[in-house]
């Protein structure tokens, strides 16, 4: 199951790749604004964390949580919901 | 660029490759009106009441169009007909009469039997009414307009005939309520290069100064509002309502339609959150003395 610093972990990565910078430059609390990312990167992104996560997400998860440490908290908590329900 | 007489104002090609897909797959994720457009929340907090944001949306283009008070309704790109249906069910006997480019949707309305309701399988550009109307709604007919690679000349140079021709058609002081996506931070040399062939072909989208520049003299603009967010949402509602019937959709109408749909509503969501696209409304009133 995926924590929300491992999901914190892969966002970080998969904006470093698109930025060519290293990870640890990437601040997770800063607005995604601010890494320049337009509705094209968003819905790639959001197409890749589904695939990696198991589960479908809505592309405006970016914009509705503006950081990498809110929207990480928010997946954590989801990929909790998604355990329980496969549980029952 | 050349233009021709049956793509000016809005190529039936280009309309039918959209809407004609089948009334059936549209039933399946839009609400029960059928109503393509964006859906209007009048609390900043937008809940996922999607029935209920479209019929909001009608009663504000009845409200804002004036088409409450008067008798004579044109709805310019009039969809499945919703608006009209809600206008004739407040005043069963007004008149409402729909233009669309869309067979399937001209065949939809005529099917429906509804008194005092015409439709008409036709461009704005060869409608010749023999009265005039007492209000005018156009929702999302705008963006199909102008052609793509149309200079800024060229694009006011449709939309100011448009507009001439609804001042021409409504009675004095009548009003014009206006719903169209419009150009944001996008570029038209950016725009997306899956949405402009493979969804939406042969149209393109205005700039929000080319409609007041186009419109000037002709119409005051009395109200003018961007609810980019409002169609984030409901494209975010119309995606998750595709996600849920996934199964339903690949079994009838194939894998390939599914996946070009929810990519297409994907990137709509994350466009109208961006700010990349914007949704435009205007309450515009006739200068005709």
């Amino acid at each position: 199951m995926k924590t929300q610093e491992q999901i914190s972990k892969w966002i970080k990565s998969y904006l470093a790749d698109i930025l060519e910078v290293e990870p640890e430059k990437i601040d997770e609390n800063y607005e995604f604004e601010r890494f320049g990312i337009n509705s094209s990167a968003a819905v790639s992104l959001v197409g890749d964390l589904e695939e990696w996560l198991g589960f479908e997400l809505s592309p405006s998860l970016f914009f509705e949580f503006n950081t990498i440490a809110q929207v990480s908290a928010h997946l954590a908590n989801m990929v909790q919901q998604e355990k329980t329900l496969q549980d029952v | 660029m050349v233009e021709t007489l049956t793509n000016r104002g809005g190529s039936a090609a280009a309309i039918q490759h959209h809407y004609d897909v089948s009334n059936e797959f549209y039933a399946i994720w839009l609400d029960s009106s059928l109503t393509y457009s964006a859906g209007f929340w009048d609390d900043p907090i937008l809940d996922n009441d999607l029935e209920q944001s479209q019929q909001k949306k009608i009663d504000w283009h009845l409200n804002a169009s004036g088409a409450t008070t008067g008798k004579r309704l044109l709805d310019i790109g009039c969809g499945w007909g919703a608006l009209m249906q809600r206008y004739l069910s407040l005043d069963p006997t007004s008149n409402a009469t729909g233009l669309t480019l869309s067979h399937n949707q001209y065949q939809h309305i005529g099917s429906l039997n509804i008194p005092n309701l015409q439709v008409c399988e036709e461009s704005w550009i060869v409608h010749q009414p023999t009265t005039a109307y007492d209000a005018i709604v156009s929702i999302g007919a705008f963006e199909h307009f102008a052609q793509p690679g149309a200079t800024l000349e060229e694009k006011v140079s449709v939309y100011k005939e448009f507009f001439g021709r609804c001042q021409q058609w409504l009675k004095p002081k009548g009003k014009l309520s206006l719903q169209t996506i419009a150009y944001g931070s996008l570029n038209a040399e950016d725009k997306n290069v899956f949405t402009q062939t493979e969804i939406f072909p042969d149209s393109e989208l205005p700039r929000p100064g080319e409609i007041f520049l186009a419109s000037d003299g002709l119409f005051e603009i009395k109200t003018y509002r961007n609810d980019r967010l409002q169609y984030g949402k409901t494209c975010d509602l119309w995606l998750k309502n595709l996600r849920s019937q996934k199964l339903l959709i690949v079994d009838q109408f194939g894998e390939e339609l599914y996946r070009k749909y929810e990519q297409y509503l994907k990137l709509a969501v994350a466009g109208f959150y961006f700010g990349q696209i914007l949704l435009l409304r205007f309450e515009m009133q006739s200068l005709a003395k």
